[in-house]
C-alpha cells in the first residue's frame, strides 16, 4: 500500500447547544492514500462537511472534536489556529458546494486570488498577477484579464467554481477536499466539473476527498467510497464494491435507488453516457 | 448611472410635494386663528372682529385653501418663508439661519461621538461575542434604548452639573458647553448603532464567503476588517446617513433641557407664542432634509455596491 497522507483515528464531533450536547459524528476512522480520491458519500445533514471542517479546524469554538487526524506527522486537532491556517489553502485545498456566495460581493476576484497569495506566500504584485492570470488560464477560462476584474456575481456558476478549483491546486497542495462542488451547478456545468477533478487526479496525482450525495458523481472521480449516515461512517469499498456488495441496509436502499434512476437515464438516452 | 441619479432626484418632487401638503395642512388644522394670533402678538389691546377681518386680508388667510397653499410654496422656492408673526421686524428665514449653526454643531459632534463610538464597540461586541464585554455592553444598550432623550439629559445634567460640579449645566459658547448636550443627544443612537452593527457583524460572520476565506487561510485579522466589517458597514451605512436628519431633529427636546441657542429651541418657542410660519418652516425643513438625505445615502450606495451599479447603469 502507498503512503497514508491523511490519517484521521476516532474523530467525533459535538456541538453544543443550549446547555445541551449533540454528536454530529460519530467515532470515525478513515485514511487517504497518496495521490488517491476517497469519496465521501451520504445525503445532506449525515456529517460529510462536519467531518472536513472539523479536520481543517473551521469550526465556531461550541464545537467538540476529538480523536487524531495525522497529517504529514502533525495532528491537525492538537495543532494552533496560526498553524492550521498556513495549512489550509496551501498544504490543504479545499472547494466549497456554493461557488456564487463563496466569494466576497463587494471585492473583485483579482483581490480575492491576490489576498490567497499573501497569505501564504511573500510575492509581489507583479509575481501574484502573472500567477493569478496562470492560474485563470490553466482552467482554461478565457480572456483572464477580463476576469480577474470582475465582481463575484459577473460570472457564472461554473466559471466560479473553476476559478476556486484554480486557487484551491495554485499552491499545489497535497490534499484537496472539494464538498459537493458539484451540487449547485446545472448538468452540464456539473460534468465540466467532474471532468477538470478527474483531470486533476490524472495529471497532478493530487490526493483528494470528494463530497457528494451523487453516487452518478462519485463513481466518476473517487477510487475509494465511504457512505456516511447519520453521522456515522457505515461502508467503504471501491464503487462496484458499494453498489453490488454494501454490507449496510442504508447504503443498498442508496444503490438500489440510483441504480433504479440510472436505468431510467439510460432508456431515455438510450445508451449509457460515460459518466454513469 | 447618470440617468439613474436624475431619476431617483425626480422621484423625490411626489414626495417634496406631499410632505410641504401635509405640513401646510397640519399647521392650519391647529385650533387658533392666525389672525387672532397675530394680533394678540403684537399687542393689540382690543380685538375687534374688523381688526381680524384686516389682518386676514394682510396675511391673505381669507383665500381658498389652494390658493394659499400654492402662494407658500411658491414663495417657500424662491427662499421666501414669511414674516414671524412674534417678531415681524425678522424673516423666518433669518431665524432659521440665525439658529442653524448652533444646531448643526450640537448634531455633528453627536454624529462623530456616535460614530467614534458605536462602530469599535459594535465590532468588539462582534468578534468577542458572549464574552463578558458583550454580555456588559448588550445590558447597558438594552437599558438605554429604553430611556427617553430628556430624561437621560436630565439626569447628566444633575450628576455631572450639579453633584460633580464638572460641566456648566445650560448655555453655548464653550466646549465644555457641548459636552453634557453632545452626549443626551447621541445616547440613544450609540446603542442602536452598536446593536445593528454587532448584529449586522454577526450575520456577516455566517456567510459562505467568510468560510471560504478560513478555507484559503486568509489572516482572520484580514477577514474581521477587510471582508467582515466591510460588509456590515455596507449594510449600515444608509442607515448611518439616515441617522443625520435624526439628530438634527432629535436635538429639539435635548436643546431646551440645556438651553441650546438652536433650531430645537426656536421650535419650542414659536410653538408656545403660535409663530406659525417658524413652525410650519421647522417642519417643511426637517421633512425636506430626511427626503434629501434619504436621497444621497441611496444614491451612494448604489455607487458603492457592485451588484447594484450594474442594475443601475
Ligand atoms: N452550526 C451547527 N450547529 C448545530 N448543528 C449543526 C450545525 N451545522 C450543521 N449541523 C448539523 O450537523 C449535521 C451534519 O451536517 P453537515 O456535516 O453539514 O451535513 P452534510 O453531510 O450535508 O455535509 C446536520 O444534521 C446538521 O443539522
Ligand atoms: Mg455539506
Amino acid at each position: 500500500m502507498s503512503n497514508v497522507i491523511l490519517n484521521v483515528k476516532n474523530l467525533q464531533v459535538s456541538v453544543q447547544e443550549r446547555g445541551k450536547s449533540y454528536t454530529l459524528v460519530y467515532d470515525s476512522d478513515f485514511c487517504v492514500n497518496e495521490g488517491e480520491c476517497l469519496g465521501i458519500l451520504g445525503e445532506s445533514g449525515s456529517g460529510k462537511s462536519m467531518t472536513v471542517k472539523s479536520i481543517m479546524g473551521l469550526l465556531d469554538t461550541n464545537f467538540k472534536v476529538t480523536g487524531e487526524a495525522w497529517f504529514h506527522g502533525k495532528d491537525l486537532l492538537k495543532e494552533s489556529k496560526e498553524s492550521l491556517r498556513n495549512i489550509r489553502g496551501s498544504k490543504i485545498a479545499m472547494v466549497l458546494q456554493n461557488p456564487m456566495t463563496s466569494f466576497d460581493p463587494l471585492c473583485r476576484i483579482s483581490s480575492q486570488i491576490a489576498e490567497t497569495f499573501q497569505a501564504h506566500t511573500d510575492w509581489d504584485a507583479e509575481k501574484i498577477r502573472e500567477k493569478s492570470i496562470e492560474l485563470l488560464e490553466q482552467m482554461q477560462i478565457r480572456e483572464p484579464l477580463e476576469v480577474l476584474q470582475k465582481y463575484p456575481h459577473q460570472l457564472s456558476g461554473g466559471m466560479i467554481q473553476r476559478i476556486m478549483v484554480g486557487i484551491a491546486l495554485s499552491m499545489e497542495p497535497d490534499l484537496l477536499v472539494a464538498d459537493e462542488p458539484t451540487t449547485a451547478l446545472d448538468a452540464i456545468t456539473q460534468h465540466e466539473v467532474l471532468k477538470a477533478f478527474r483531470e486533476i487526479k490524472r495529471e497532478k496525482k493530487t490526493s483528494m476527498i470528494f463530497i457528494t450525495h451523487d453516487l452518478g458523481a462519485i463513481s466518476y472521480v473517487a477510487d475509494r467510497i465511504l457512505v456516511m449516515n447519520q453521522g456515522r461512517i457505515v461502508d467503504e469499498g471501491s464503487f462496484h464494491d458499494i453498489l453490488r456488495h454494501a454490507k449496510d441496509p442504508y447504503t443498498r436502499m442508496l444503490a438500489e435507488k440510483k441504480c433504479a434512476v440510472m436505468e431510467q437515464y439510460r432508456r431515455v438516452l438510450g445508451k449509457g453516457r460515460g459518466m454513469l | 448611472m447618470k440617468q439613474y441619479i436624475m431619476k431617483r432626484i425626480l422621484l423625490t418632487i411626489p414626495l417634496l410635494i406631499c410632505i410641504s401638503f401635509v405640513c401646510f395642512v397640519f399647521i392650519n388644522l391647529i385650533p387658533s386663528d392666525p389672525a387672532e394670533v397675530a394680533l394678540r402678538v403684537r399687542q393689540v389691546p382690543v380685538i375687534t372682529d374688523e381688526a381680524i377681518a384686516e389682518v386676514r386680508e394682510e396675511l391673505g388667510l381669507d383665500k381658498p385653501y389652494l390658493v394659499r397653499y400654492a402662494g407658500w410654496v411658491a414663495d417657500c422656492l424662491r427662499g421666501d418663508f414669511g414674516i414671524s408673526y412674534t417678531n415681524p421686524s425678522r424673516t423666518v428665514a433669518g431665524e432659521l439661519a440665525r439658529c442653524l449653526p448652533a444646531t448643526l454643531q450640537l448634531a455633528g459632534t453627536s454624529l462623530i461621538l456616535v460614530i467614534l463610538l458605536s462602530l469599535p464597540i459594535g465590532f468588539l461586541c462582534a468578534v468577542y461575542r458572549n464574552s463578558w464585554f458583550d454580555k456588559i455592553i448588550r445590558m447597558l444598550v438594552f437599558m438605554t434604548t429604553a430611556m427617553p432623550a430628556y430624561w437621560i439629559g436630565l439626569l447628566l445634567m444633575w450628576l455631572v452639573a450639579i453633584k460633580l460640579d464638572l460641566l456648566p449645566t445650560s448655555g453655548s459658547g464653550t466646549f465644555s458647553h457641548l459636552i453634557l448636550p453632545a452626549v443626551t443627544v447621541s445616547f440613544t443612537y450609540i446603542s442602536t448603532y452598536i446593536r445593528l452593527i454587532r448584529n449586522n457583524m454577526l450575520e456577516n460572520m455566517k456567510q459562505d464567503y467568510v468560510l471560504y476565506a478560513n478555507v484559503r487561510g486568509i489572516p482572520q485579522k484580514k477577514i474581521l476588517i477587510g471582508h467582515i466589517l466591510r460588509n456590515s458597514l455596507h449594510t449600515c451605512f444608509v442607515a448611518i446617513g439616515m441617522s443625520i436628519p435624526q439628530l438634527i431633529a432629535g436635538t429639539i427636546v435635548v436643546e431646551n433641557v440645556f438651553a441650546w441657542p438652536g433650531l430645537g429651541t426656536l421650535c419650542i418657542t414659536s410653538i408656545f407664542n403660535r409663530d406659525y410660519p417658524v413652525i410650519q418652516t421647522y417642519v417643511l425643513l426637517i421633512g425636506v432634509l430626511f427626503v434629501v438625505f434619504n436621497l444621497i445615502f441611496d444614491i451612494l450606495q448604489t455607487v458603492a455596491d457592485p451588484r447594484l451599479r450594474k442594475e443601475a447603469s
